[in-house]
């Protein structure tokens, strides 16, 4: 499963990035941008939510459907704005080896998958469910009927997947 | 689970596991089997029921009216298939409905809620083996309106209740693919009144367990990490799923219903075509379905063990 809240590291060695923002995550990809043009790599974007406006969708659609194996994307911003483009990326053959993304909004409601009391948390790291108990690694499987996204339990140091 | 190895439905046709729609046209249009298993199943499944109702039945109000059409199709069907075992008499509106094989009775006045004790769905599901889920068809989209599970492949109806059909495979690695999710929505969407589409899932799972909820997954997940070579026989279980997709002539809905199937590796390996077949989509399976459907923890151990009946097989492997 994709890792949204880990830090953006450069992937070396690809024929071309592509990045992807809105206002907030265009900070996160910054230094980002910095490094892609030291190595002296091709890329295009940063493709900007706020600059595009209603051409957004189309635009990420069009320069993600025409990449060729080998393209690298990075998406920082809100959750809405990462699932977004995640979905067109999935749909144009991009793969979670091909990506990384940085959700850089507020809070997130976490769904317990044994007791199902739904926490409150600032990041996306593994926690201990107040109600039960249960080790949660939260997930990117979201439920708007629970407005939370789903905690798979963590037995030992390893995970449900 | 049928205790004879000729009715179980071996899921491979190829050598190698692709995500495909699998589905077949069924002619009549079934949506539920009994078999020997019947009051096995059935017994476990009530006591699920009794004892962690939320996490095996869930219904959101306005699928009432669509259950109630669940309800007739599952008790039409039992009669008209199995008429020694079931019956079902009408008297205008009063019906009753009669399990030979459970010894029991059913009487209710069709579509009043109040005469019975139980929502339609969750009293047509406690007279078959299979879980049964309704896809309420609404804005262009499928929504999970209601379910009864109890054997589930190690998800949970509480948290997918309300969700719709894309969002509910979210979790399923490279399921979006090639547009295959869509693909599979667009099919759905169009299955005709009165269809029934049979396609088969598989995973595996330790033990002959059929309830594996998410829930629960504390308790049975830490199994798959005693599997070895010299137990994967007895513990490892081809766990195949018969689904079928009925959409629903008055309401318009889709009835989902999955019936569910085990087979431990120590059978497999007595039927050698399947045992090749099975062998060969388990050594090439892609890294993250492995790891989704939990089988990283013991290939090795399950691979060997099959080598026991399939020796040079690993070496032809690497030479194709
Ligand atoms: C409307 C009916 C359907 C429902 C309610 C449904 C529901 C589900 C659920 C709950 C899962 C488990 C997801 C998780 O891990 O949380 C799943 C897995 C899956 N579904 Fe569906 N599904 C339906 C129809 C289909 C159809 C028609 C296909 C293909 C043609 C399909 C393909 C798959 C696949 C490939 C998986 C992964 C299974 C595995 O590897 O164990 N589904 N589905």
């Amino acid at each position: 499963m994709i890792d949204e809240h880990q830090d953006l590291t450069l992937s070396t060695g690809k024929q071309n990035y592509v990045l992807v923002a809105d206002q907030q995550g265009l900070r996160v990809l910054a230094p980002l941008l910095e490094a892609i043009r030291d190595i002296g790599s091709p890329y295009e974007g940063p493709l900007l939510e706020e600059e595009l406006q209603d051409r957004f969708d189309h635009v990420v659609d069009s320069i993600l459907g025409r990449q060729k194996v080998g393209s690298y994307l990075y998406v920082a911003g809100s959750r809405r704005l990462v699932q977004k483009v995640c979905r067109i990326a999935y749909a144009s053959g991009f793969t979670d080896g091909d990506m990384q993304v940085k959700v850089t909004d507020g809070s997130f409601r976490i769904f317990c998958s044994r007791c199902y009391m739904i926490t409150e948390r600032v990041d996306f790291s593994v926690f201990i469910c107040d109600s039960c108990g249960l080790k949660l690694e939260p997930s990117t499987h979201y439920s708007r009927y629970h407005d939370a996204y789903l905690g798979y339990p963590v037995l030992g140091g390893d995970s449900h997947a | 689970m049928s205790s004879s190895i000729h009715e179980f439905p071996f899921p491979f046709e190829e050598n190698e596991y692709r995500y495909k729609n699998n589905s077949v046209l069924l002619d009549p249009p079934r949506s539920i089997t009994v078999d020997d298993r019947y009051e096995e199943e059935l017994d476990l499944k009530r006591r699920l029921l009794v004892n962690h109702h939320d996490r095996c039945y869930q219904s959101l109000s306005h699928s009432l009216e669509a259950q109630w059409e669940v309800l007739r199709l599952i008790f039409y069907e039992l009669a008209q298939y199995n008429p020694e075992d079931f019956q079902l008499k009408r008297h205008g509106n009063e019906w009753i409905f009669q399990n030979h094989r459970l010894q029991e009775e059913e009487r209710f006045i069709f579509r009043d809620t109040g005469s019975i004790e139980l929502e339609p769905l969750d009293l047509a599901g406690r007279h078959v083996q299979e879980d049964l889920i309704l896809m309420g068809d609404r804005h262009g989209d499928l929504f999970l309106d209601a379910g009864q599970l109890c054997f589930p492949s190690n998800w949970s109806l509480v948290f997918t209740l309300g969700m719709d059909f894309k969002s509910i495979h979210d979790p399923v690695p490279g399921i979006q693919q090639h547009h295959f999710i869509n693909k599979v929505h667009r099919f759905i969407k169009r299955i005709q009144p009165g269809q029934s589409w049979e396609r088969k899932n598989w995973s595996i799972t330790i033990g002959p367990k059929l309830d594996t909820h998410l829930e629960t997954y504390a308790e049975w997940g830490k199994l798959r990490d005693q599997v070895t070579e010299d137990n994967a026989g007895d513990k490892v279980h081809l766990r195949v799923e018969v689904q079928r997709l009925y959409r629903l002539p008055v309401n318009n809905d889709v009835l989902f219903t999955i019936h569910t199937y085990l087979l431990p590796l120590v059978k497999l390996v007595t039927h050698p075509a399947w045992l090749r077949q099975f062998y060969q989509n388990i050594i090439s399976l892609d890294q993250d379905i492995a790891d989704y459907k939990g089988i990283s923890h013991y290939q090795e151990a399950m691979l060997a063990y099959m080598e026991r009946w399939l020796p040079g097989e690993r070496n032809s492997q690497h030479d194709r």
